[in-house]
């Protein structure tokens, strides 16, 4: 018993140990969040503009990060402001903002935009030099824009209205027939 | 003689008189009676109500980040009623609970803020969102009871948790020792590359590759498809060999995805993968150093 608790005690030691190493020796710490993926997908209508910020995380390293954003699907109703993002070592806060445009006559009713982020590494002397990078996909499910409330009001007030008046109306012919 | 039997009854009376007054006020009347002796005595009371409290609001929770490798603690707001008072309210029962289907359901209890008014009080409740519980809705249960009537009341609402594609990767480089041209099974030296997930991401991982070029004759090459990539390596050269134990790399730029890897979310320390590199078919190509500074770096990909 106590021999197993030793090896468990070892094994957790050198598990600490390794994931200390790999915190120490990494070339890159950072992430990116995405505000929709592929199972919670952006819900918009024809002719409406959105805006979906991805936020860059540089939270692990020491060091200020350049990512590199490309659009790689989605290119016809999706648009970046800048290709090129610095995000300051300990901050979570640099959004990566992408424009969504439908245009009203836009034929398709799902379209997927893919972002790819990657870091932007300078050459570290191997043979192959390793950077990291995120692909965020995500659907833009597009539909008529729902009749709003205050619109579906109006009209039936305006059709009380026309018919109360085309009634009016007959009453007074049928009034005037009668009088002659 | 009659004065002599006057003096004994009186004395007798008077005997008896005393003998009754210490067995009333022993109590003993009371035991024959059955009532209960009275004695002057302090006391409080608890006015407790029948009406069960009422949770009046729960602060709508807008979709939260998670923050690479540490906790994202949400507070927000709830509001308990109860009908019959505040004091009523038991502040010690309001509970928040996050709960979402294969994840731990994390529960933390809310604190007394202020009486809004005689039957409402606020309260802050605040949970902690680790960096690798999954992305999507997360269910949100409040309970509170009181001590009136006891009875637990529940309500619920619900926040979404995104997604968060982080990691580190080791080391910066791959190297190769020198190669003859045209033998096989080349691999790296310097691997594995280690891809600790400091995000929520579950799912496969890929790479995007890109051609070695020739550092002295720049028109020679090393076609990013003579790679091959394997997520586990015991010396019998699995990651040479595609595509049973291995990916094979696609064409120059080309993101590929490496069969039967995993990001493994977190909790540490197993929430990572290995990497391991290899050239099953070294080209026949020119003795000089090959690499990526002209064609780019490669990319490993959530």
């Amino acid at each position: 018993m106590y021999f197993i608790k030793m090896k468990n005690k070892i094994k957790l030691t050198f598990g600490a140990i390794f994931a200390v190493l790999i915190l120490i020796s990494f070339i890159n710490a950072s992430g990116i969040v995405s505000p929709y993926w592929k199972d919670y997908p952006l819900e918009m209508n024809f002719g409406e503009t959105k805006i979906a910020n991805f936020v860059l995380q540089n939270m692990v390293g020491d060091e200020d990060i350049t990512v590199k954003a490309e659009l790689k699907q989605g290119t016809d109703i999706a648009s970046l402001e800048q290709d090129t993002y610095t995000a300051k070592a300990g901050t979570s806060d640099t959004i990566i903002p992408v424009k969504i445009t439908i245009p009203k006559d836009y034929g398709k009713s799902i379209q997927q935009i893919s972002l790819e982020v990657k870091t932007i590494e300078a050459e570290q002397g191997g043979m192959i030099t390793l950077g990291t990078g995120w692909t965020t996909s995500f659907n833009v499910i597009i539909s008529e824009k729902p009749i709003s409330k205050n619109f579906l009001i109006g009209l039936i007030v305006a059709l009380i209205s026309v018919t109360i008046i085309l009634v009016l109306i007959i009453l007074i012919i049928l009034l005037k027939r009668r009088t002659k | 003689m009659k004065d002599k039997k006057k003096g004994f009854y009186m004395i007798i009376f008077f005997i008896f008189t005393i003998l009754l007054i210490s067995i009333v006020s022993a109590g003993f009347w009371d035991k024959i009676t059955g009532k209960a002796p009275q004695r002057p005595q302090d006391i409080s009371i608890n006015v407790v109500g029948i009406h069960p409290v009422v949770i009046e609001y729960i602060e709508a929770i807008s979709p939260k980040d998670p923050i690479e490798n540490s906790i994202t603690t949400i507070v927000f707001e709830v509001r308990v009623r109860d009908p019959d008072g505040v004091s009523d309210i038991n502040d010690f029962s309001v509970r928040a609970e996050f709960s979402k289907i294969g994840e731990t359901t994390k529960t933390n209890s809310c604190q007394w803020q202020k009486d809004i008014d005689s039957n409402t009080a606020n309260y802050s409740c605040s949970v902690g969102m680790q960096y690798y519980d999954s992305a999507g809705t997360w269910n949100i249960k409040i309970s509170a009871t009181d001590f009136g009537s006891r009875i637990l009341i529940e309500d619920t609402s619900s926040f979404v948790y995104q997604e968060l594609k982080a990691m580190t990767l080791s080391p910066a480089s791959l190297t190769w020792p020198n190669i003859i041209p045209g033998s096989i099974n080349q691999t790296s030296d310097n691997d594995p590359a280690v891809i600790t997930n400091t995000g929520n991401y579950n799912g496969e991982i890929s790479v995007k590759a890109y051609d070695l070029t020739g550092e002295t004759v720049p028109s020679e090459l090393i076609p990013s498809e003579k790679f091959s990539i394997g997520g586990i390596s015991t010396g019998a050269n699995e990651e040479c060999n595609p595509p049973s134990t291995a990916t094979s790399m696609g064409t120059n730029g080309q993101t590929t995805s490496i069969a039967n890897t995993d990001s493994n979310p977190g909790p540490g320390p197993n929430n990572y993968e290995e990497l391991y590199y290899c050239i099953p078919s070294f080209p026949l190509v020119s003795s000089q150093r090959y690499s990526t500074s002209a064609g780019g770096s490669w990319y490993v990909l959530y």
